[in-house]
């Protein structure tokens, strides 16, 4: 598209406020007569914000390009990355989680475990163990909300999982269209993780197992959270075929750990 | 550090020596910028792992060819950086909205790539029209523009502001790069 010099000129005047009060309004209406002479107008706006450095301009536009683009970033390969990247983070960061909650769970978990052995000494201690070494609900993504009352109530829902409260959390769900969150993937996994922290197991269980048998780019998560579920169920042979799953598959999520969990429940 | 092809394949593939380069180099300085500008330790990580991954698409997916990776992924991260800071100053907190990991970095992913193509062009413009537009946006008003660069006026440095950023818009829009941030 050519561009008019009339408009440009108008519009240089607009925005230095050069404007008379009736030549301002007659151009505020041909503004919404002329898509053209808005897009003018943002993309004059945009040079101001690129050029000062403490802003930005965020896309709003067309929903086709966003999608283009997400499907680079769901893409199998790319998550593998994103999956290494983090796995090389975790080897440089020292183990220590130094947060008072950490340690509080911790330090629950071991005592949770010691019960557990003197009640009932043929328990197997240390699936409950690796459960807790490998359970880790803050890789899980945040979910999408938008504008209104819909997108409030799962806010409402990560937080109660947070802060887990997980009745909280699956009774706020059941009132979200699952669509709405822009993640139908990650939902379910926050449903099913909350099924099996309160004990539901089969609830859990048809959700992950859902999930790897759905067309989500997502599909594979399912299994490294069926073998977390079967590790909290004792299963240790279930556990091991969903683990033996995901090292058939380098792009698989958790590959490096299902690894790891499989050589130690040898 | 060494930008030949052998480096990019060896990040392309995840190889933790080409991580250990690059957060032994670049991540130090990445740190201190988000340090100095309201930001901490996790929050310089947490960009510096979405460069990466913003790179990784740049470079497997649409083949970009840049100069300088270690200048990229620090430009990456500081428009990262940029984003999230004033994101954080319009969005109200009652209307907050959390999106998923793959929408942000898709969207950023679109609006770095329009701020590249703005970045291009400029460089295709003179260096006077250059020079007039870097000191307009860093605050320069046009009295001192008449001072520092010598106009005969205002009017007539007001005529030539006009001039390059039309230039300017002109070039940006004709590429076929282009797209509208907004609707």
């Amino acid at each position: 598209m050519e561009l008019d010099p009339t408009w440009m000129e108008q519009l240089e005047r607009y925005l230095n406020g050069t404007m008379t009060v009736p030549e301002r309004t007659a151009f505020e209406a041909t503004l919404q007569e002329q898509p053209a002479l808005q897009e003018l107008l943002e993309l004059q706006q945009q040079l101001d914000t690129w050029g000062d450095e403490t802003d930005w301009v965020p896309f709003q536009g067309e929903a086709q390009h966003l999608r283009e683009q997400q499907a680079k970033f769901e893409a199998e390969d790319t998550q593998a990355f994103s999956e290494k990247l983090k796995n090389y983070r975790r080897s440089i960061t020292p183990k220590k989680r130094n947060s008072f909650r950490t340690y509080y769970w911790a330090a629950a978990a071991a005592m949770a475990a010691l019960l557990l052995w003197w009640a009932y000494p043929n328990a197997s201690l240390s699936n409950q163990q690796y459960y807790q070494q490998f359970r880790n609900w803050d890789e899980l993504p945040s979910l999408v909300t938008k504008d209104g009352a819909q997108d409030r109530l799962v806010v409402a829902m990560e937080a109660a999982f947070r802060n887990s409260e997980y009745q909280k959390a699956i009774d706020l769900s059941a009132a979200i269209e699952p669509a709405s969150t822009g993640n139908i993937a990650t939902l379910e996994l926050y449903k099913g993780i909350s099924y099996m922290e309160l004990g539901r197991y089969e609830e859990a269980r048809m959700r992950f197992q859902t999930l790897t048998e759905g067309e989500s780019l997502d599909f594979h998560k399912g299994y490294w959270y069926l073998a977390l579920l079967a590790l909290k169920m004792d299963d240790t042979d279930g556990c091991r075929s969903y683990l033996k799953t995901i090292v058939q598959h380098p792009n698989y999520y958790h590959y490096q750990e299902a690894k790891q969990l499989l050589e130690d429940l040898k | 550090m060494a930008q030949h092809q052998p480096f990019i394949q060896d990040f392309l593939e995840g190889k933790p020596k080409v991580f250990t380069a690059l957060y032994g180099t670049i991540f130090p300085n990445v740190l201190r910028y988000i340090q100095q500008h309201g930001g901490d330790k996790a929050a310089a990580e947490d960009v510096f792992h979405n460069a990466l991954v913003h790179l990784y698409v740049k470079l497997k997916k649409d083949a970009l060819h840049i100069q300088s990776f270690e200048n990229y992924l620090f430009i990456v991260c500081r428009n990262l950086w940029r984003r999230e800071m004033s994101k954080k100053r319009v969005t109200k907190l009652a209307d907050a909205t959390l999106v998923a990991e793959t929408m942000e970095q898709s969207q950023f992913y679109i609006e770095q790539g329009q701020w590249d193509l703005y970045r291009e062009k400029l460089l295709e413009l003179s260096q006077n029209c250059r020079e007039v537009l870097h000191k307009l946006l860093k605050g320069v008003s046009y009295a001192q523009l008449v001072k520092q660069l010598g106009y005969a006026s205002e009017t007539v440095a007001r005529q030539r502001v006009f001039k390059c950023k039309s230039k300017l818009i002109a070039l940006i829009k004709a590429d076929k790069r282009y797209i509208r941030l907004r609707n």
